[in-house]
C-alpha cells in the first residue's frame, strides 16, 4: 500500500484514538474541578449592583 | 443483553438525570438558564462543546460517509478541525461576538442593523436549526434498535385518560429518552446541560475509544488498508462494466419512448426498469457481495439499489466528492465554527473572549476523531458485509454500521453492549439537550422578545424559555419520528443547516468587519442565502432522481454562500445610496471599558 493518502488517514485515526484517550483523563479531572468551582460561585447569594445601598454599606464595613 | 449491560445503562441514566436535576437549584434568571451566568471555564467548555456536537446522528452520518466513501468520507472533519484551529488562533468572529455580551447571534444584529434584521435572522435560524434537528430522534432510534437487534415492528398499546396510543419500539424508546432530556433541560437550562454534557462526554469518549480499538483489531490493523483498496477496485469494475452501460442504455430507451409515446410512458418504463433491476440485484446479492457490491434493501417503498465503495483515500478521485464539493465543505466548515448557534452558545457562555478562543484551540482536533472514528466503523462495516454474503435484509448504508457492531463486537467482552449503548445514549442526550436549549433561547430572545411592548418580568421570561424548550421537544417527537429523510443524512443536514449558515455567515462577517454593511444588505443576505438551499430542497423533491434538472448538493450549497455575500454587498450599496438603511457601530465590552467612566 503506497498511497500517501492511505497513510494520512491511518495517522489521523491513530492520532484520534490517542487524543480521545488523553482528553478523557485530562478533561475528566480538570472539568470536574471546574464544575466544583462553578457550583460554589452559584451557591453564593447574588451580589447587589455596585450602586445598591447594600453594596455601599458592605464597602463601608 | 446481559444483566451487566443493563446495570451499566441504568447507572449511567440515573447518574445523568440526577446530576441534571440537581443543577436547577442554581437557576435564578434567564442569563443563568441560557448561558450559565457566563461562568463556564475552558475545560468544561471543551467537554460540553464536544459532547453537544457529537450525537448518535453524527455517528450515523459519519459512518454512512465511511461506508460509501471509505476513509476519505472523514474529510469534512479535517476541514472543520482546521477551521476551528484557525478561528481559535485568530479569534475571527468569536472575539467581537463574545465582547458584544449578547446571548444569541441575532441579538448582535439588532445592535448593528435594527430590530427587523434581528427578527428575520432569528426566524431563519429557527427554521434551519429545528428542521436540521428534526431527524436526530429517528437516527438515534435506528442506531439503538440495530445494535441491540430489537424488533422495530413490535407495538405497544398505551392508554391515557381513555385515549389509546399504539407506539412501535423506536417511537417508545426515543420518546422516553427525550422525556428525560426535557425534564432536566427545562428545569436546569445551560447549567444542567453543562454538567450532563461533562458526564456524557466521559461515557461517550470511553465507548468510542474502546469500539475503535476493537474495530481496528478485528479489521486486521494496517492490513485493512489493502482490503479497502481491493473492495473499492472490485466495486469500480462492476460500476464500469455493468452499472454505467445499463444507465446509458436506459437513458436512451427512456428518451426514445418519451419522444414517441410521451412523458407518462417514459416514466412508466423507467420505473419498470428500476423495479426489474432491483429484483435482479436482490436475487444476486451474495454473488455481487464478492465483487464489492452491496445490495441496499432499506427503503421498503423503493426497489433495492447497488452500493459500491468510492475511492477510499483520495477525495479528488472520489466520485461522490471532487474539488467543488471540497470547496463547499470548506466554506461550510468555516461558517459552522463561526455561526452554528449551538457551537457559538459555548463562546457566549465563556468567561471572556480569551476563554472562548482557548475552548476552540482545545477542541479543534476533536473534530478529526468525530469523523474519522465512526467513518472507520462504517468503512469496516462495508468490508465485513462484502466478505459475509452482503447486507442483511432491510439494512442499508445508514444502518449497516450499528448492525455490524452488534454482530461482530457484542460478544467481545461482557458489558461491551452496555457500554456502547450508554455511550450512544450519552451522545444523543447531550446533543438533544444542547440543541433544545439553544433553539429555545433564540425563539425567546429574537422572535418573542423584540415584539413585546413591555419587557417581561424575570420570572415570566424564564417561564417562556422553559415553555419553548418543551414546545420544541413536542415538535421533535412528531416531526422527528414520522419524517423519513429522502437521501444521504449528511447532505440533508448540511442543506437544512445552509438555510441559515450561508446567510448568517455573510451577515456576521459584514456586521463585524465591514463598515459599509447596513440593514438593506443584511436583509438581502438573509433572503438570498436561504433561497439557495430552499430551492434545492423543493426542486429535488419534485424532479425525478435521474432528471437533468436535479441540483447537486455542492451547487445548492455554493450558490447559497455566493448569493448571501452578493446580497450583503449589493444590498448595502443600494441602501447607502437611498440613505434609509440602518448601520450602527457595535458596542463591545472592550470599547465600554476603554471609553467608560
Amino acid at each position: 500500500m503506497n498511497d500517501p493518502f492511505a497513510w494520512f488517514w491511518t495517522a489521523m485515526i491513530a492520532a484520534s484514538i490517542a487524543w480521545y484517550s488523553f482528553l478523557l483523563f485530562y478533561l475528566g479531572v480538570k472539568g470536574g474541578f471546574e464544575i466544583y468551582r462553578m457550583t460554589r460561585v452559584f451557591a453564593k447569594p447574588p451580589q447587589p449592583p455596585p450602586d445598591h445601598p447594600d453594596a455601599q454599606s458592605r464597602k463601608g464595613v | 443483553m446481559t444483566p451487566i449491560d443493563w446495570i451499566i445503562i441504568a447507572v449511567y441514566m440515573v447518574g445523568c438525570t440526577v446530576a441534571g436535576l440537581w443543577m436547577q437549584r442554581y437557576v435564578r434568571n434567564v442569563a443563568d438558564f441560557a448561558v450559565a451566568g457566563r461562568k463556564m471555564e475552558v475545560n468544561l467548555g471543551v467537554a460540553s462543546l464536544a459532547a453537544t456536537e457529537l450525537g448518535i446522528v453524527t455517528v450515523m452520518y459519519t459512518a454512512q460517509a465511511g461506508f460509501q466513501n471509505g476513509l476519505t468520507g472523514a474529510l469534512p472533519g479535517i476541514l472543520t478541525a482546521a477551521a476551528m484551529l484557525l478561528v481559535g488562533i485568530t479569534g475571527f468572529v468569536i472575539v467581537p461576538l463574545r465582547n458584544a455580551r449578547v446571548m444569541t447571534i441575532p441579538e448582535l444584529f439588532e445592535n448593528r442593523f435594527g430590530k427587523r434584521v434581528r427578527w428575520l435572522a432569528g426566524l431563519v435560524i429557527i427554521i434551519g436549526g429545528v428542521l436540521n434537528m428534526g431527524v436526530f430522534l429517528r437516527m438515534g432510534g435506528d442506531f439503538l434498535l440495530n445494535i441491540t437487534g430489537m424488533d422495530s415492528q413490535r407495538t405497544f398499546l398505551l392508554e391515557f385518560w381513555g385515549w389509546q396510543f399504539e407506539l412501535k419500539t423506536l417511537e417508545l424508546v426515543m420518546t422516553g429518552l427525550l422525556g428525560i432530556v426535557l425534564l432536566y433541560t427545562v428545569l436546569g437550562g445551560m447549567l444542567s446541560v453543562l454538567i450532563t454534557d461533562y458526564l456524557q462526554f466521559l461515557v461517550m469518549g470511553l465507548g468510542i475509544v474502546v469500539t475503535s480499538v476493537l474495530v481496528v483489531w478485528n479489521a486486521g490493523g494496517t492490513g485493512f488498508l489493502a482490503e479497502l483498496e481491493n473492495t473499492h477496485q472490485s466495486g469500480q469494475r462492476y460500476q464500469d462494466k455493468e452499472e454505467e452501460p445499463r444507465k446509458d442504455r436506459i437513458k436512451k430507451e427512456v428518451a426514445a419512448v418519451r419522444k414517441s409515446e410521451g412523458r407518462e410512458a417514459a416514466d412508466a418504463l423507467r420505473e419498470r426498469q428500476r423495479t426489474e433491476y432491483g429484483e435482479s440485484l436482490k436475487a444476486r446479492a451474495k454473488e455481487l457481495a464478492k465483487q464489492g457490491v452491496l445490495v441496499d434493501t432499506a427503503k421498503k417503498e423503493k426497489p433495492p439499489t447497488a452500493e459500491t465503495m468510492k475511492h477510499p483515500f483520495n477525495p479528488v478521485k472520489n466520485q461522490n466528492q471532487g474539488i467543488p464539493w471540497i470547496v463547499w465543505q470548506a466554506l461550510t466548515s468555516i461558517a459552522v465554527v463561526t455561526t452554528w448557534q449551538t457551537t457559538i452558545a459555548r463562546v457566549l457562555a465563556a468567561r471572556d473572549a480569551h476563554t472562548a478562543k482557548r475552548v476552540y484551540r482545545g477542541a479543534w482536533f476533536y473534530w478529526v476523531g468525530r469523523w474519522c472514528l465512526p467513518g472507520l466503523w462504517g468503512a469496516a462495516a462495508f468490508c465485513y458485509f462484502a466478505a459475509h454474503g452482503g447486507l442483511p435484509p432491510g439494512i442499508g448504508s445508514e444502518t449497516a454500521m450499528p448492525r455490524f457492531l452488534g454482530l461482530t463486537l457484542s460478544s467481545t467482552f461482557t458489558g461491551f453492549l452496555g457500554l456502547m449503548i450508554a455511550a450512544m445514549l450519552a451522545a444523543e442526550m447531550s446533543t438533544d439537550s444542547g440543541y433544545l436549549l439553544t433553539w429555545a433561547t433564540v425563539i425567546y430572545n429574537d422572535l418573542i422578545g423584540p415584539v413585546l411592548r413591555r419587557p417581561l418580568s424575570e420570572r415570566a421570561r424564564l417561564l417562556t424559555v422553559r415553555a419553548m424548550v418543551l414546545a420544541i421537544g413536542v415538535f421533535l417527537v412528531f416531526w422527528g419520528l414520522w419524517y423519513k429523510i429522502p437521501g444521504n443524512i449528511w447532505e440533508y443536514l448540511v442543506i437544512t443547516g445552509n438555510i441559515y449558515l450561508a446567510s448568517l455567515f455573510a451577515l456576521l462577517v459584514g456586521a463585524l468587519y465591514w463598515r459599509g454593511a447596513n440593514s438593506w444588505g443584511a436583509m438581502a443576505a438573509i433572503v438570498l442565502g436561504a433561497a439557495g438551499p430552499i430551492t434545492f430542497l423543493i426542486v429535488n423533491a419534485i424532479v425525478d432522481e435521474d432528471s437533468s434538472w436535479r441540483i447537486s448538493g455542492e451547487l445548492g450549497g455554493l450558490a447559497a454562500f455566493g448569493l448571501a455575500f452578493a446580497g450583503m454587498i449589493v444590498g448595502s450599496l443600494v441602501g447607502r445610496a437611498t440613505g434609509r438603511a440602518i448601520a450602527r457601530p457595535i458596542q463591545t465590552t472592550a470599547e465600554t471599558e476603554e471609553t467608560g467612566p
